[in-house]
């Protein structure tokens, strides 16, 4: 097992230089991730908010390995965990990284556990395969884990099958499988889009807790501001498969540079807006990620947006803070209130 | 945290005893139950027609030569005076084995090679699908012919030549399957946890597949017993006097215009069976069916 004080050391978990990801698609090549680049320690949450199909999961996915290696046309930049170059390792070494040192939690708990095997072999087997535990020790193990995720009962309950579960108990069981093996990272992709809002607080705070108890680093990713707004140190909004701005989570929300962001957080409805106020949703829509046109590639939407905007993509550039980074030649600069936001 | 002594043991059990409840405590109908009774018998007769209180199938007896039924034959005799009733049921005992076999090939070979195909898809999968067009594309009759000329007539061979003409189809249905079970997470998920490909393939896969092909293994029976009696009529089943019922109504035929009763008997009881096998197959798999989209 790995000990503790390389978790507690100050060197970044996780990596990524300059990642870039085209998938090949029947429309022809998909610019799923744009040159992203950000570091996480042990211990830290980094939120990663877009609207759907801004290629938040395919660079989730990427950090593993786990994209199919027929849609993968070209894949720059590296990934390091805990300084080893993931992109290089053959796949008998990825097979022995995942779980033990990243794991996933998916979106969906309905497609995300095998419907014909029980609870119990599911949150069993990485402990058998990973940890070299016998039968009876993975199942007591499983059942602790159970009882971590919070499921009531569990000693009966890991008997079950998935369709004998709730929602919301599901999406434990699929926490408790990606926390088998102490994973130093873990990366929840929209873990709670699927469940009703009532469960999603609960399953959130469940996940921050147990992230703050075993001290993981934890990509956060969803869709939802308000999602990663209390939960995350560092929050980056991601847009057409580019990181359009990064900043620590209580900067972010102080002074919004990134005109994309602005709207995002405007687009939130307020709970003590007048009643019948309108909410300001952004106009146009998402952008084709094929063929991308040259340009920052929020322009068209963009109420800011000057000629040069459409003609060069900003680079990545430093705001006044410290930590706080964003792509936009003209930024909103303007401080918005805070507050409001779940 | 000290490990707690989880106090239901037995749980597994119960929980595969409500499973059981639920898949079959619905209610089928009696054609159901009919049908499985039928089957029953037959498989019975299949299995012990040697210890069974019958004539000797092979026994001739001049004088009940063409015998009606309920005469001096339970069932009446064939044209060389040998038992019908004991024929019917020494030839269950083809019909079964035959059907058994060939379906477990079909199932074992057809089924590996569409799971492996719809999995690693790619160049493998794009072979297989063109050779087993191609088999599907060619009479069956005449394959099948070939195959038997070539490999010979012993039960054994035979099973082998029929269970070989259904590897394409076995092998379709395990492949569409598998195409429709590796898009959902779950296999991902599992990739996520470092699950190797051989335990992706037998664990996540092979139980999510395997119920649809098991459920066409009933319905793919009863078409295999026609083929064998196909094959029979034509003299190209096990070799005779080995009783087969397709090799029954191939001989009756010459007596149709007498005694319709030494074709028409074994024929129907080919008939019950497959409408049979047919029915059972049908339920299940529609029950099955609704437990998958409960799911």
């Amino acid at each position: 097992m790995r000990q503790p004080e390389h978790k507690e050391s100050n060197a970044s978990l996780l990596q990524v230089n300059n990642l870039s990801i085209r998938l090949n698609s029947a429309a022809g090549l998909v610019h799923a991730v744009e040159d992203v680049s950000f570091t996480l320690k042990a211990g830290q949450t980094l939120g990663i908010v877009g609207e759907s199909g801004s290629g938040k999961s395919v660079m989730a996915r990427s950090l593993m390995n786990l994209l199919p290696r027929r849609a993968v046309a070209l894949r720059k930049g590296s990934v390091l965990l805990s300084g080893r170059e993931i992109s290089t390792l053959s796949e008998r070494e990825l097979q022995r990284l995942r779980g033990p040192e990243i794991a996933m939690i998916f979106q969906d708990p309905m497609t995300a556990l095998n419907p014909v095997l029980t609870i119990c072999v599911q949150v069993s087997e990485p402990l058998q395969h990973h940890l070299g535990m016998n039968k009876q020790a993975a199942r007591a193990r499983a059942i602790e884990l159970l009882d971590a995720v919070g499921i009531p009962d569990a000693a009966n309950r890991i008997d079950q099958y998935p369709h004998q579960l709730s929602g919301g108990m599901r999406q434990r069981v699929v926490i408790a499988i990606a926390l088998t093996c102490n994973p130093s990272l873990l990366i929840a992709d929209e873990p709670t889009t699927a469940l009703d809002v009532t469960v999603q607080r609960q399953i959130l705070d469940l996940l921050t807790g147990l992230q703050k108890q075993r001290r993981m680093g934890m990509l956060l990713i969803t869709h939802d501001l308000g999602v990663v707004a209390s939960r995350a140190d560092f929050i980056a909004v991601m847009y057409a498969g580019r990181f359009v701005e990064v900043a620590p989570a209580n900067t972010l929300f102080k002074s919004m540079q990134h005109p994309y962001t602005e709207a995002l957080f405007n687009s939130i409805p307020r709970i003590n807006d007048a009643s019948h106020t309108r909410l300001q949703a952004i106009p146009g829509r998402p952008p084709q990620l094929h063929d991308p046109a040259p340009g920052c590639a929020f322009a068209p939407r963009c109420p800011y947006a000057q000629q040069r905007c459409h003609q060069e993509t900003p680079p990545v550039g430093q705001a006044e803070q410290a930590g706080h980074l964003h792509a936009c030649f003209y930024p909103v600069s303007v401080p918005v209130a805070t507050g409001g936001v779940r | 945290m000290p490990v707690k002594k989880h106090p239901k043991i037995v749980s597994r059990a119960q929980n595969f005893a409500r499973a059981l409840q639920q898949v079959f405590g619905r209610r089928f109908g009696p054609g159901f139950w009919l049908a499985v009774v039928w089957l029953l018998i037959v498989a019975f007769c299949a299995l012990f027609a040697d210890w069974l209180p019958v004539r000797d199938p092979l026994d001739p007896v001049i004088a009940n030569r063409l015998n009606g039924p309920f005469t001096s034959n339970l069932l009446g005799a064939d044209g060389l005076g040998r038992d019908i009733f004991a024929r019917l049921i020494h030839g269950a005992r083809v019909s079964v084995v035959i059907g058994l076999t060939a379906v477990s090939i079909g199932m074992l070979i057809g089924g590996a090679l569409g799971i492996i195909a719809g999995y690693f898809r790619g160049h493998f999968e794009r072979a297989l699908m063109a050779v087993l067009d191609v088999i599907l594309a060619f009479p069956w009759l005449v394959l099948l012919l070939a195959l038997v000329a070539f490999i010979g007539q012993s039960l054994f061979a035979i099973s082998v030549a029929i269970g070989f003409l259904w590897i394409p189809a076995y092998a379709r249905v395990a492949r569409a399957n598998t195409l429709s079970v590796v898009q959902r997470e779950y296999v991902l998920a599992a990739k996520a946890m470092g699950a190797s490909t051989s335990r992706i393939l037998i664990k996540e896969v092979l139980p999510n597949v395997i119920l649809p092909v098991l459920a066409y293994g009933l319905v793919a029976m009863g078409l295999v017993i026609i083929v064998e009696s196909a094959l029979a009529f034509l003299g190209l089943s096990v070799e005779a006097p080995q009783p087969t019922w397709g090799g029954m109504i191939s001989e009756g035929k010459r007596h149709l215009a007498t005694a319709a009763h030494v074709a028409v008997i074994p024929s129907v009881t080919m008939f019950l069976t497959v409408l049979s096998l047919n029915f059972v197959g049908d339920r299940l798999r529609s029950r099955f069916d609704i437990k998958e989209s409960n799911l």
